[in-house]
């Protein structure tokens, strides 16, 4: 099946869809931290909260943090979702659903619906094939702009001269 | 003579901290003398790892940036709860650590005035002499400045830690060439957080033909690991783990 998964951030009287995002990895952090794949800006959420992963077919939710989440009144750190989940992240955090749906299904609510306007789409990259190529021009860019200022060129000096006299040590 | 091993990530997350410990274990544990130092300044956090709070060392590698203390007073011998009880006059093995401050007024003070990059690498090597060492282990800040590129410069071997992700692999490719033109010759890569629906032999193959450099350990997504967060030493908890027979021969490499 050609499924579509998805993360929505619910609004936690009214449970409209505040957020959402479109999962398109089998690995994904969400946490509180800016360099989680989804994150989620709320004093309940760990820096680094829980992952959402695929393996073996299976969608899993595991919590790395120790505050779990709150699934039916009931703190879990690890679940197998099925087709929909709802959630909390902690105790009195945020209220999130996770759904997996086939993606003509998903396509023709989307167009129903324009909460497609907040969709954001994460980790174009797919996890299962990754394709890491590297592109040499934007690194040699980057080495460039470091080694072209002086500090660089004193630790160059600094690492000859340390090597040279280690080797004397040695002798 | 010591080696000094740097371990370093593009990125926060990738485990870099929870490797550094668990391999500085595994080193000592073949019987040497092993420093490990936390150089990230900015968020220390290494020696929660090792089951250990602020309030367990009065000096920190802060301390002796700021001409407080000598080095070696700053370093704690962790050999008893990281590796087990030992005969005390038995030299080997043993492991310190080197904290940085968690204090937050002395975290603002480096932010704001920055520090001696020469300083630190005279600790380094006052470190190495005084508790007469093997193996100095560098736990470095992500990214890169000035003072991951010294802990680099002086390296005898480089290991660096990332996820199979894009973001990670393209900013990890500048720190390698980097390494490559401080004089560094032993650079070795180790893949973290690899979920098992990938394809291993793929993955390593597209490192080592990006970066040139081997591929020496990949570790699994690990519920236990994730579990035991930062606190605890995995390989002490699961020694028979496949994540820390994975490390164990990280820890060949390191060594040989």
């Amino acid at each position: 099946m050609n499924e579509s998964v998805s993360l929505e951030l619910l609004d936690n009287d009214l449970r409209h869809v505040i957020q959402s995002w479109k999962i398109e990895t089998s690995l994904c952090q969400i946490g509180r931290s800016t360099d989680s794949d989804i994150v989620i800006r709320n004093p309940f959420v760990s820096r680094s909260h829980a992952y959402l992963t695929k393996e073996s077919g299976e969608w899993k939710l595991n919590s790395i943090s120790k505050l779990g989440f709150l699934i039916e009144g009931r703190i879990e750190t690890s679940v197998i979702i099925d087709s929909e989940l709802e959630f909390r992240l902690s105790r009195k955090g945020p209220l999130l659903r996770i759904r997996i749906q086939d993606q003509a299904v998903r396509a023709a609510e989307a167009e129903k619906a324009d909460s497609m306007d907040v969709m954001q789409t994460i980790c174009e990259n797919d996890f299962d094939f990754p394709v890491l190529i590297l592109d040499q021009q934007k690194r040699d860019e980057e080495v460039a702009e470091i080694t072209g200022q002086d500090y660089f060129n004193r630790l160059q000096e600094i690492a000859s001269k340390l090597k040279n006299k280690t080797r004397k040590g040695n002798n | 003579m010591a080696k000094v091993i740097s371990i370093h990530s593009f990125r926060g997350g990738t485990g870099k901290s929870n490797t550094s410990a668990n391999l500085s274990v595994l080193i000592a544990s073949k019987g040497y003398r092993v420093g490990v130092v936390d150089t990230d300044i900015q968020s220390p956090g290494i020696h929660v790892i090792f089951g250990k709070s602020p309030d367990d060392f009065d000096k920190s590698l802060n301390d002796y940036l700021w001409r407080k203390c000598r080095i070696e007073e700053a370093a704690y011998d962790i050999t008893p709860s990281a590796i087990g009880k030992i005969d005390p006059d038995a030299p080997t093995p043993r492991l310190f650590l080197i904290p940085s401050s968690l204090n937050t007024g002395e975290i603002a003070r480096i932010l704001r005035e920055g520090y001696d990059v020469a300083k630190l690498n005279d600790g380094f090597q006052e470190l190495i002499a005084r508790l007469n060492l093997d193996y100095l282990l560098i736990d470095t800040h992500p990214g890169v400045n000035e003072e991951t590129l010294l802990s680099i410069a002086i390296s005898d071997k480089f290991l660096l830690v990332l996820r199979p992700d894009k973001q990670d692999f393209q900013g990890t490719s500048v720190t390698v060439e980097l390494a490559r033109r401080l004089g560094v010759q032993d650079i070795s890569v180790m893949l973290n957080k690899v979920p098992d629906s990938m394809d291993r032999e793929l993955l390593q193959a597209q490192v080592e033909a990006g970066y040139q450099a081997p591929v020496v350990g990949m570790l699994p997504l690990s519920s236990e690991m994730a579990e035991l967060a930062s606190s605890g030493l995995f390989v002490n908890r699961y020694p028979t783990h496949r994540l820390s027979q994975t490390l164990a021969s990280i820890a060949q490499h390191l060594t040989e």
